[in-house]
Order: structure tokens, then sequence, then C-alpha cells
């Protein structure tokens, strides 16, 4: 089974969220680049797929050229192999035009039979592109995904449970099939040292606009329907509100007493 | 540029007999935006709901107290939510009726389809709008939380139609009836091809938390609680209390907590409880526009800087962590006997 797994690379979640143990305060810092939170489950399944079924792992990320350190990344922890779509001419495509310069690189790194992508993404989270990709291939797509096997006894299938507000709904799906999943796993794999030394030998092969047989009036800004307008601030008046400090009993039986007054005086 | 495309189309979402407040949200604001595209250019366009389901005439029927025109899909095969069909049957409304406009909820079903649609159609879409309005040359204007705190985005879909967008329920004011009722037109679910996707069982959930919408009190914990375990502390808060708790993105991210709906802000659940307590939340614009319509606010962080703060009715400084343990401890004490 050939599995793509889409990675896009977000500014990383934890960090500058650091604390000081002894000021108790946030640190900010620099934030580096990670793989997107739940793009990494969608790389942990497709490598768990991977050693049931055999097969090969792809990983693919529509980026800047400097955030190739997370395909790196993603070979340390499983993938076969990595390639970079960028080019200066992609800049400031929506998620139309996103879905469809992955739709061609999709079809020219394999096509696969399976391609899995995280639900959303931590930094702007439209969660757009796995459906728009999907109707792009004209695949069958589908988003929130929590589980995920092959077909019983039907190499060609997938059975799906995705999980909405109310409800979980079961699918079954014939590859090939673009799947988003939600939710993380519970042991992500870490990279050994031996896994880093070897995915350092593995390429990061870079597929520009003209690897992928695009022009320049066919992706960015320019293809894209939706244009950035005026940016807009909202500043809030501060409510000025009573202000406390002390030792945390003292402040947790302030809280405590505060909410009993505002909430069953009745 | 679609010049012929006409109308505003609101996506709504399934849920009993009457209308949701959610989809109600959504007609006003189609009726507001059909105002002011009557003042630009004089005439008022039609505001329509579409319905995909099986068993739902009763709710169209309904809804139709409240839009110009219900378009209801009420077949078999729409009895369970189907990705590629509903974007079949809204993509039939959309060659049929060329709206200028189709307006989503958030939520699950409304951001897929709304995808795959946009997609289908080759239009531009925009997500988590908290709010809309119309320039001067009648089109659309998508307001969304740009990354950094503080700022709004616009986004606009100038040559490509329908414009379409997805919008955070919770922070409109829902539209009252019609004086005269809308029609109810029965659309005919098309035939197509399913690609190889079928729908083999559903489960409804049985134990769904308090709902974070309706509660008049909601917990909220940040990355300022530091720990899996002070977040644990939190919700067994929650439970002392009888509260529900809301989380902000970084719980999610750090995976103290794994449920998506639980998030307040944007792109999650907007609450305005009688009382919000927020313990460790610094206060991005994606979490307070989620919560800023609270009744009475109290606010815990270790940083006086927090923005937070600066929507507290009470501002706690302080370790968040430490305090929920020691408001566990007083509640235990309680709880037991002397």
């Amino acid at each position: 089974m050939h599995i793509t797994v889409l990675l896009k690379p977000v500014p990383d979640p934890g960090a500058g969220r650091t604390f000081d143990p002894v000021s108790k305060t946030l640190v900010r810092q620099d934030r580096p680049v990670v793989i997107n939170p739940l793009d990494r489950s969608a790389l942990d399944a497709a490598v768990a797929l991977r050693e049931r079924h055999g097969g090969r792992v792809t990983v693919l990320s529509l980026a800047p050229r400097e955030t190739a350190g997370v395909l790196k990344e993603a070979l340390a922890l499983g993938a076969d192999e990595a390639y970079l779509v960028s080019d200066r001419c992609f800049a400031g495509s929506d998620t139309l035009v996103t879905s469809f310069i992955l739709s061609r690189a999709v079809v020219a790194t394999g096509p696969p039979d399976l391609v899995l992508a995280g639900n959303r993404s931590s930094d702007s989270g439209t969660s757009h592109v796995p459906a728009q990709l999907g109707e792009w291939l004209v695949w069958p797509h589908l988003s929130h995904a929590r589980v995920l096997r092959t077909g019983d006894g039907d190499p060609s299938a997938l059975i799906v449970t995705t999980e909405l507000e109310d409800r979980f709904i079961h699918y079954r799906l014939d590859l090939p099939a673009v799947v988003a999943v939600t939710g993380r796993r519970e042991a992500p794999r870490h990279p050994t040292m031996r896994d880093l030394v070897h995915a350092r030998a593995k390429p990061v092969t870079l597929l520009d606009a003209a690897a992928l047989g695009l022009t320049p009036a066919e992706t960015g800004l320019a293809a894209s329907p939706t244009r950035p307008g005026r940016l807009i601030p909202v500043d809030r008046p501060a409510k000025r509100g009573e202000v406390e400090s002390g030792p945390p009993v003292q402040m947790a039986a302030l809280i405590l007493s505060r909410l009993h007054k505002l909430l069953l005086k009745g | 540029m679609s010049d012929d495309c006409y109308g505003i189309m609101v996506y709504a979402a399934a849920g009993g007999p009457s209308p949701t407040r959610a989809t109600l949200e959504l007609l006003g604001l189609g009726r507001t935006l059909a105002a002011k595209l009557a003042s630009v250019r004089g005439h008022t366009p039609w505001v329509a709901a579409a319905l995909c389901g099986h068993g739902v005439e009763e709710a169209a029927r309904s809804l139709a107290g409240f839009a110009d025109r219900v378009h209801c899909y009420d077949d078999p095969a729409l009895a369970v939510y189907h990705p590629g069909r509903w974007a079949r049957a809204l993509a039939r409304l959309a060659a049929r009726y060329r709206p200028e406009i189709m307006i989503f909820p958030t939520g699950c079903v409304g951001q897929e389809t709304a995808a795959s649609l946009a997609a289908r159609l080759r239009t531009g879409l925009a997500s988590h709008a908290v709010g809309l309005d119309i320039d001067d040359q009648g089109r659309l204007i998508q307001l969304v939380a740009s990354f950094g705190a503080g700022v709004l985005g616009e986004i606009l879909c100038p040559e490509h139609r329908p414009q379409m967008v997805t919008v955070t329920p919770g922070l409109f004011s829902p539209a009252g009836p019609l004086p005269v009722p809308g029609r109810m037109i029965r659309e005919e679910f098309p035939p197509g091809d399913d690609l190889g996707l079928s729908v083999t069982g559903v489960e409804e959930k049985t134990v769904s938390p308090a709902r974070l919408e309706d509660a008049p009190l909601v917990l909220a914990g940040g990355f300022g609680l530091r720990d899996r375990a002070n977040w644990q502390a939190l919700e067994e808060l929650g439970g002392l209390l009888q509260a529900p708790v809301g989380c902000t993105r970084p719980v999610l991210d750090e995976g103290w907590l794994d449920d998506e709906r639980r998030m307040i802000g944007i792109s999650g659940t907007v609450v305005a409880p009688a009382v919000y307590l927020g313990l460790g939340i610094s206060g991005s614009a994606h979490h307070t526009v989620g919560m800023d319509r609270s009744g009475y606010v109290i606010a815990v962080n270790g940083d006086s800087q927090a923005p937070l703060f600066r929507l507290a009715d009470l501002a706690v400084v302080g370790d968040a962590g430490d305090i929920v343990r020691e408001m566990l401890k007083i509640l235990d004490g309680k709880k037991s006997p002397d």
C-alpha cells in the first residue's frame, strides 16, 4: 500500500509558551517550525498501516524552502521518501489553489492508494484542504476520522469511523481516497539516534511549479478566488475590574465564595 | 464574474423539528446582508435556507417562517451524513438558483460540506468569519481573525460566485419570524456517483458532556496550567462544581485533552455564560471572541499583564494550577464529614 501524508510546517505550538519555574510566567522565545500536530497523527497512522500491510509512505509538504527540516523529521519518524512542493509563485495561494497544487503533487509522486492528512492545522485551522484535495482528485474523501483500518479481507477498501458533534459514523471507502484524521495517538513514535542518522542520508526532493507542469498564472495569489483585504484592529476598552493576589489557598477561597455569591444567591 | 448570481443561501444544519438557534442566527445575518445589498442596488435579494436529510419536511416547514424560500432535500439516501451526497445536493442548488452568497455554520458537517462545495464550484471560501458586511460595490466582506491578537482581517472574493463563508454561531442575533412565511420547495436529490463511499453504521453518542453553550458557569483552562496533572485537576473541579470545562488551543496541542469541540474560540465553541472562570489563559483574540459576552469574568493567571485580565471583573494574579488544587482541597473538605 502506498500512502502519501500531507505535512504542514507550523510554528511550534509549545514554544513561546515555556514557563519560568521560578516566576511561573511565560517566557517568550523564537518559535521554531514543527509538523502540525494532527499531521503528525496522520504520519503515525500511515507508518502503522505500512507495518501491517507493507508498502511505502511518502510525505509531501507545500511550504517555503526554509521549512524542509520538518520533512527530515518525518523521514526519521518512518517516512520512506519526502517531497517539498515549493515555488516562489505559490505564495499567496488560498486553500482552493493550495489543494489544486497538492493534487498535482500527489499524482506526480504516485498516485498513491491513500492520502492522509491532519483534520486541521494548528495555525490557520480552516480544515478545507483535505476535502478540497479529494474534490480535485475526484476521489472519495472523509474528514474527522477517528479510526481507520483496511477493509476486512479486501485490500482495496478502507473502513473509517468519523466523529461528529453528536455521533460516530462508520464508512467504507474504495481506494484511492483522501482521509483527514483527528485526535492524537496515545504513544507517538520518537525517532532514535539511528533513525535521525538514516534520515539524514535520505534526500528531500524539491518539486517546483515547472516540475508539476504548472504555470505561475495557475498558482499563488493570481489564481486564488479569495483576496485578503484590510486589517482591522480590534481594541476593546479594559474593564478595570477588581485585582487580587495572595497565597493560593486564599485566592481559591475568594474565587469559590465569589462563585457561590454569583450563582447561588438566586 | 457571474453577474446573474443573485440572492443569499444559508445551509441549515439538521437538528429537530424547529429551527436551531444557529440556523436562525445565519438567517438573521443573511437578512442583514440582503438589506445592505438593497441599499447598494435598490432591490432586495432573496434569502433562502437549504436543508438535507430524511424525515426533515416538518423542519423545513417551520423554517419557512424565517426565510423567503426553503429548499428541502428529504430522501432516504440522506438519512446519514455522507460528504459526497451533501456536496452533490448543494452543488445542484448552486447551479439551479445561482446564489451570490452561500453561508454555512462552522461545525463538522458545515465546514466539510462548504470546503467540498467550494472546490466543486471552483470558488473561494473563508472560514470561521466573526462578521460579514457588504462593500459599496455590493461585494461580501468577510471578517476573520488573523493570526495576531487584536486584529481582524477582511477577505473578499471579488470575481468568483458564489462567495462562500462559514460563520461561527453564537455571535449573532437570531432572525425573527417573517410577516409572511416563505415557500417550502421539495428538491429532488440528484442521482450520481458516490465514488465508492458508503455509510455502514451510525452510533449516537450516549454520554455527551454538559454543553458549554448552555451552562450558567463555564470553566476554561489554558497552557498556564503547565501540565496534564493540573488540567486533570481542573476537570475534577468542573465535576465538583457541575460546570463544563472548555479549553484553549494549546491544551489540545499539548494533548492534555483530545476533544476539539471543547475548545472555546472562533474555530471552536462560542460561550456566553453568566459566569466564566478562566484558569491559566492568557487571552488571545481567538479565545476572547468566543467568551467576551460572558456575564461575569474571573481570570486567574501568573502573568499580571495577561490580556484576559482586560476583560475580567475579578482578576486573580497567581499560579492557576496551585489555585485549582487549593479549590479542590476546600471543596473536598466540605464534602467529607468533620
